[in-house]
This record gives C-alpha cells, sequence and structure tokens, in this order.
C-alpha cells in the first residue's frame, strides 16, 4: 500500500471513528477491509483509494471507516466485572421500590458478546422476572455487519467456545446446519442493538444508569478519547455508574470531566471524583 | 507448576495441544489411550487432563468411569476433547464427569478459554 493511500484510510479512521492507525498495522488494515475489496472487486488498497478520490461518497467513507474498527470480542470477557455488575443490578433492580427502567448501555459491542454475557447472567440468576423495574440494554457500534451478527445472535465455533462454559452453551445456545450455534430467543430478544459513533452522534440515546465501555477508547487518538469520554458522561444519569476495561481506566481518568463514578476491571478499584 | 496429561491416539493433536499447554506454564505428560492415561494417573494424579472421547484400547467414557473408580469425587479436572457438537454429546459428556468440552478443532484460544473457566490460567 502506498504511504498516500495509507495517509487516506487513516485519516478517515480517525476522523470518522477516532482511531488512530500506525503505517505497521498495514496488513491488518488489508484484512479488516477485504471483504469490500471482494465485493467492489478492488485489486487493492491503493485501487479502493483511488476510487475514493476520484469519486468521493460519504457513505462509502463512513462503511470503510466503520470497518476499520471491527473490534475483537468474546463471551464473559472479564466475570469479575460482570458479577460486580450482576450485584449492582440486584441492588438497583430488586431492593428498590417500582422505578422506570434501569437503563444499561454498551457502547463499541461489536457483534454482541458483551450484552448478551450480561443477559445470560441476569436469566440464570432470574433477574428480570423477580425485577422491580424493566431492564433495558442496548449495545451500539459504527459497524452495521457487526450489528447484523449480533441481532442474530449466531456465533461460529469458536466464538462458542471462547469464554463460554460448555454448560452455559448448553442452556443458552442450539446448534444451526452450519456449524454456528444461535442465542435461545429468551436471550435474544432482551438485547438491542442500534448504530451510533461515539465520537460524532447526538445525544439521540437518552441517558443511563449504567454504561460498560471496554476496549473502546484504547485504539482511539487522545483528542478523539476526550470527546468519546465527553459522549460518555453526557449519556450517564446522575449517580449513574461507567464501567470500563484495565486499558480505558487511565484514558477515562485522564478524560473524566467528573464527577464521574469510573469502574475499572479485575482488581481496580473504584474511582469516583 | 500445574501438570496436565493429553490423552488423544491422535500425534497431530497431542503435539498442537503440548505447545498451547506449555504456552500456558503448565506441564504436561502425554498418552495414546484411556489405559496409558490411567497408568500414568495412578502413578502421579494430574491436575488436569485433556481427554479424548473416541480412543482405541481404553475410549473417554471408560477412562472417567476407571478414574472415578480410583479416585472418587477428588479427581482432576477433565476436558474431553470431541468431534462431535450434538448437544446431547456434550450432555452425556458431562454427566460423565467432564467439567468442559472443547470441540475440534480448537485454538489457542478456545484451550486458553476453558483453562481459564476452570481456574488454571
Amino acid at each position: 500500500m502506498q504511504d498516500s493511500s495509507f495517509n487516506m484510510l487513516a485519516h478517515l479512521a480517525l476522523t470518522q471513528s477516532g482511531q488512530k492507525l500506525n503505517r505497521s498495522q498495514s496488513d491488518l488494515i488489508v484484512i479488516r477491509l477485504a471483504s469490500i475489496l471482494r465485493r467492489e472487486n478492488f485489486q487493492s488498497l491503493d485501487d479502493l483509494v483511488q476510487c475514493l478520490k476520484a469519486r468521493p461518497n460519504q457513505r462509502f467513507e463512513a462503511e470503510i471507516a466503520s470497518h476499520l474498527v471491527t473490534r475483537k470480542t468474546r463471551f464473559f470477557d472479564d466475570p469479575v466485572q460482570i458479577e460486580t455488575l450482576i450485584d449492582v443490578i440486584k441492588q438497583k433492580c430488586l431492593d428498590s421500590d417500582p422505578l422506570p427502567p434501569l437503563k444499561i448501555w454498551y457502547p463499541g459491542t461489536a457483534t454482541g458478546q458483551d450484552v448478551y454475557s450480561l443477559i445470560i447472567r441476569l436469566v440464570e440468576d432470574k433477574i428480570f422476572k423477580r425485577a422491580n423495574r424493566k431492564i433495558e440494554i442496548i449495545g451500539t457500534d459504527i459497524n452495521q455487519a457487526s450489528l447484523k451478527r449480533a441481532r442474530s445472535g449466531a456465533f461460529n465455533h469458536f466464538e462458542i467456545q471462547t469464554g463460554l462454559s460448555a454448560r452455559r452453551l448448553l442452556e443458552n445456545f442450539s446448534p444451526l446446519a452450519s456449524r454456528d450455534w444461535v442465542l435461545r430467543e429468551r436471550v435474544r430478544k432482551k438485547a438491542k442493538f442500534k448504530t451510533h459513533n461515539l465520537i460524532s452522534d447526538d445525544q439521540s440515546l437518552g441517558r443511563f444508569d449504567i454504561i460498560v465501555c471496554r476496549n473502546v477508547l484504547t485504539d482511539m487518538a487522545p483528542g478523539q478519547q476526550k470527546k468519546a469520554v465527553g459522549m460518555l458522561e453526557t449519556c450517564l444519569m446522575p449517580e449513574g455508574q461507567i464501567y470500563v476495561g484495565p486499558d480505558d481506566h487511565p484514558i477515562m481518568l485522564a478524560s473524566a470531566s467528573g464527577p464521574t463514578t469510573i469502574i475499572g476491571g479485575d482488581r481496580r478499584p473504584i474511582d469516583s471524583f | 507448576m500445574k501438570d496436565c496429561l493429553i490423552i488423544d491416539d491422535s500425534a497431530a493433536i497431542r503435539a498442537i495441544s503440548r505447545a498451547i499447554v506449555e504456552s500456558l506454564s503448565i506441564s504436561v505428560r502425554e498418552a495414546t489411550n484411556g489405559q496409558d492415561g490411567l497408568s500414568l494417573c495412578r502413578a502421579l494424579m494430574p491436575d488436569i487432563v485433556l481427554l479424548d472421547w473416541h480412543m482405541p484400547v481404553m475410549n473417554g467414557p471408560d477412562f472417567l468411569q476407571a478414574l472415578r473408580k480410583d479416585t472418587g469425587a477428588n479427581h482432576p479436572a477433565i476436558i474431553v476433547l470431541s468431534e462431535q457438537a450434538q448437544p446431547q454429546h456434550i450432555q452425556d459428556a458431562l454427566h460423565a464427569g467432564a467439567d468442559e468440552i472443547i470441540l475440534k478443532p480448537f485454538d489457542t484460544e478456545v484451550i486458553r478459554s476453558k483453562f481459564e473457566i476452570l481456574g488454571f490460567v
């Protein structure tokens, strides 16, 4: 890939999704854009960039940017944090008088394993049935293809074996003829997925009691991290909590204007400032 | 250091599994069937067993039954390796005493994940 092509793709990723790409990630860029190259019959990334320069197309540029931020997720990525969340949700839903719905947001959800992991645990403890209030869980991402997969609830042979125990697989999934497995309706119907850009969309999603933002901020450029953290804070209810991954934790601490309760991953203290 | 016994009649599967398990800082012994595996267990009980379900001489289910007879409830953690992905088969393996199942083919992340679930990583 020529330097000029890389520079244009890096600019697209930065301006549309906040992600910072390095020249050393050229192979990764080829992998992430391979499906677009095939579909549009481009021989190389240089051809793709030439086409973009000759015929600018905002929609196509947005699609390319969304593919460049494709994030790999897995079931039960941080079991300790999920158990913390379950305790908090129980306190907010089982011990309280009836209240408006408890709203939980997973920005940058990719294919939805994090959303479904929480729902599986909530179903295991029958919290949806026992709760005094409705629990609404939404996952958002800028990548339409990832969201389509998240909505389908179908996961491949390797995905269902990463983070998911055999017992949970049997209890929550059914096999498909393709060797994929699909989540049972009772889990799938509890999740909502929507397109949303963390650095440029308005606040149309509303405000949330809990935001879980893991491994999303780390690849962003510093200026865009601040924008994204600003979005998270704007969308947080008073008394709300933001749960982050270990690598997101210092970014949140540096960028948040507070007062915000930030809860890190394993072995991380609670910071409220 | 934790000790893992890999019981599989396929030399390729044993070699791949060994490389992955050793990368988790867990020592590895190998057996090519359930009977040899049982002998190794009787000599020194491992912490975890990666057990192929279909093998000549003594298969996975017979190995599990014999091991349970030897050790009672104090048997090592058992991860069954199987090509059969049907829910009934997974259910049968769990019922027979497996703690986890790995469906073939697998990769590093799958083995690491199952070891994490069982508290070995």
